[in-house]
């Protein structure tokens, strides 16, 4: 061949190396200041040319079925995908194409972002509510931006007017004793659920026979003054992360005070060995009277023993993980508890509200079902994990719950509400029973890894050994927007 | 016919060996964006159909010495 042909040849390859180099750095830089994610899974795109798509697959992998020309089948709870994007964006909107088939026990469709990955925590976003679609369609409605205020007799021309007397006197407006339910609404700056003036007459404070392990949050009340709360942490040193302990304190929406504990620990982490333990104590004076919330920050390695706090209730949300080798009762508000043993030498049987549920194999999730909350729970030992939509106190007469009711799978028939208020944008209907969905969330805090973020699809409910509904997914399209290259350079010499 | 086509793939060598070049710097190119940005390369690219075909260009080369 001839060599100013070579040269010709040469130079092509070059160039079209150099267009591929530019164009990989024009995507990093996203100088639009947007990025979208699209998967359809009605259409099979994947080819050995093509790359990878930029919205990985569903894992579990168990959990999903995905026929020739799709769609995607989620059959059991929770679905987890990669989402990549070239960089971070301050914001993140997710679209989502579906068709529900959902039961009264698998009412609620939501997806999100995992937010924390050393709590494993997510912020999740309503995509679908059977109960607010279906059930309160007959009640009137009224809506102020996406909220919207479910009346079972119409009392309010607006969502203000009904906020303004619910925030001032409530007593006359209400039929059934749950009254109001919420679905995605911060009620810390609603008045609690309790009369506050039947507390503060129990003085003395709670000591917790057992430890803790991991990450909790409880309720606590004090009748103002002083704040005593005291333990001590042991490290187990199990996993390879270091093990530090965080405590924040909120009073409603605001947060008091915090507190971190580095682990200066001198034992090696993943060795297994046990740590001295950590004594600590947290004093804080001059608080008003009522409801504090008190969140302890660990991972899994963490046991938080011999807690002490000088107030008479105590009650955990949601989740307790109670760590002692005798037999402990507690008592749940909650007419639903679930369970999962970790430790071989926890498998037992257990007593919820009277009936026998027996926890056989680790790794596996439990159930049990009561008529009515408050029931009793009793354990031959600890170290199993209960969690339920409620709380869990040593006694009935420490259970505290300042939370309102919730519309989810656990919620308060139809007939027993007045008034549900919710923040949530109704599904647009499609064709053939398909809906869409679109979900907004300010992604600058959210936890991305090797270019990639976390997104979850939950039906709480939804187990692949019970037929109680299934989702189809026709596609998932996520948006990823914030500041443009120009904005950027802008930004960085304070233009 | 034999020897003719043996002079035809010798009169395309070059190229050959251009595009070799070609894929190798390609692949070079995905390794250091995959250390640098991950998952961006391979967004577009099958990196194991690069290296499949400059794998089959190099056994070209082999097979015809100059």
């Amino acid at each position: 061949m001839h060599s100013a042909n070579l040269l010709k040849i040469r130079l092509a390859w070059v160039s079209l190396l150099a267009l591929i180099f530019f164009f990989l750095i024009w995507q990093f830089l996203s100088p639009g200041g947007s990025w979208t994610c699209r998967r359809d899974f009605s259409q099979n795109s994947a080819s050995f040319l093509s790359g990878r798509s930029c919205l990985g697959e569903a894992s579990p992998a168990e959990r999903v079925v995905l026929g020739r020309g799709g769609p995607l089948l989620m059959l059991a709870d929770p679905l987890y995908f990669s989402v990549f994007s070239p960089r971070a964006f301050s914001h993140a909107e997710v679209e989502i194409i579906y068709r529900p088939h959902f039961s009264s026990s698998t009412p609620v469709f939501e997806a999100g972002f995992l937010a924390d990955a050393d709590l494993w925590r997510y912020r999740l976003r309503p995509v679908y509510n059977l109960w607010l679609e279906k059930s309160f369609r007959s009640w009137p409605v009224k809506t102020q931006d996406n909220w919207r205020l479910f009346q079972r007799q119409e009392k309010f021309t607006d969502v203000a007017e009904f906020l303004q007397t619910w925030q001032g006197d409530n007593n006359n407006i209400c039929v059934f004793k749950n009254c109001l339910a919420l679905y995605n609404i911060d009620s810390s700056s609603f008045p609690p659920t309790l009369d506050l003036n039947s507390f503060g007459q129990k003085i003395g404070g709670t000591s917790l026979p057992f430890g803790l392990r991991g990450t909790h949050q409880f309720y606590f009340y004090l009748s103002g003054g002083d704040l005593d709360i005291t333990g001590s942490l042991l490290d187990g040193n199990e996993n390879k992360d270091r093990d530090d302990a965080e405590f924040f304190l909120f009073y409603g929406k605001e947060l008091i005070s915090s507190l971190r504990l580095p682990d200066d620990r001198t034992q090696i982490e993943e060795s297994g060995v046990l740590s001295a333990e950590q004594n600590f104590q947290i004093i804080r004076s001059n608080l008003k009277s009522g409801i504090y919330r008190l969140e302890f920050r660990a991972n899994d390695d963490l046991t938080w023993n011999n807690l002490r706090i000088n107030s008479a209730y105590l009650s955990f949300i949601h989740r307790i993980w109670p760590i002692s080798e005798f037999s402990l009762n507690l008592i749940t508000d909650a007419s639903y508890l679930q369970v999962k043993a970790l430790d071989p030498a926890a498998l037992q049987t257990i007593n919820f509200g009277g009936q026998s549920l027996n926890i056989s194999s680790i790794y596996k999730q439990y159930e049990a079902l009561a008529d009515v909350g408050g029931q009793t729970i009793n354990l031959s030992r600890g170290s199993i994990i209960l969690e339920n939509n409620g709380v869990f106190a040593l006694s009935a007469d420490a259970l505290l719950n300042p939370d309102y009711p919730r519309l989810d799978r656990f919620a308060p028939s139809v007939e027993q509400l007045d008034f549900v208020l919710a923040d949530y944008e109704p599904a647009v209907i499609l064709d053939n029973g398909w809906l869409r969905s679109r979900l907004d969330f300010a992604s600058g805090d959210l936890y991305r890894e090797n270019g990639r973020y976390n997104l979850i699809l939950s039906v709480p409910g939804l187990q692949l050994d019970r037929a109680e509904g299934l989702l189809e997914i026709k596609e998932i399209k996520v948006h990823f927007y914030g500041k443009n290259l120009m904005e950027k350079i802008k930004d960085w010499f304070n233009l | 016919m034999k020897k003719l086509g043996f002079i035809t793939f010798l009169s395309w060598r070059p190229l050959l060996e251009e595009i070799f070049y070609f894929f190798c710097s390609l692949l070079i190119l995905g390794g250091i964006f995959e250390i640098l940005l991950p998952g961006l390369f391979v967004l577009y690219f099958n990196a194991a159909f690069l290296a499949a075909i400059g794998l089959g260009v190099l056994l070209l080369l082999l097979y015809v010495r100059r």
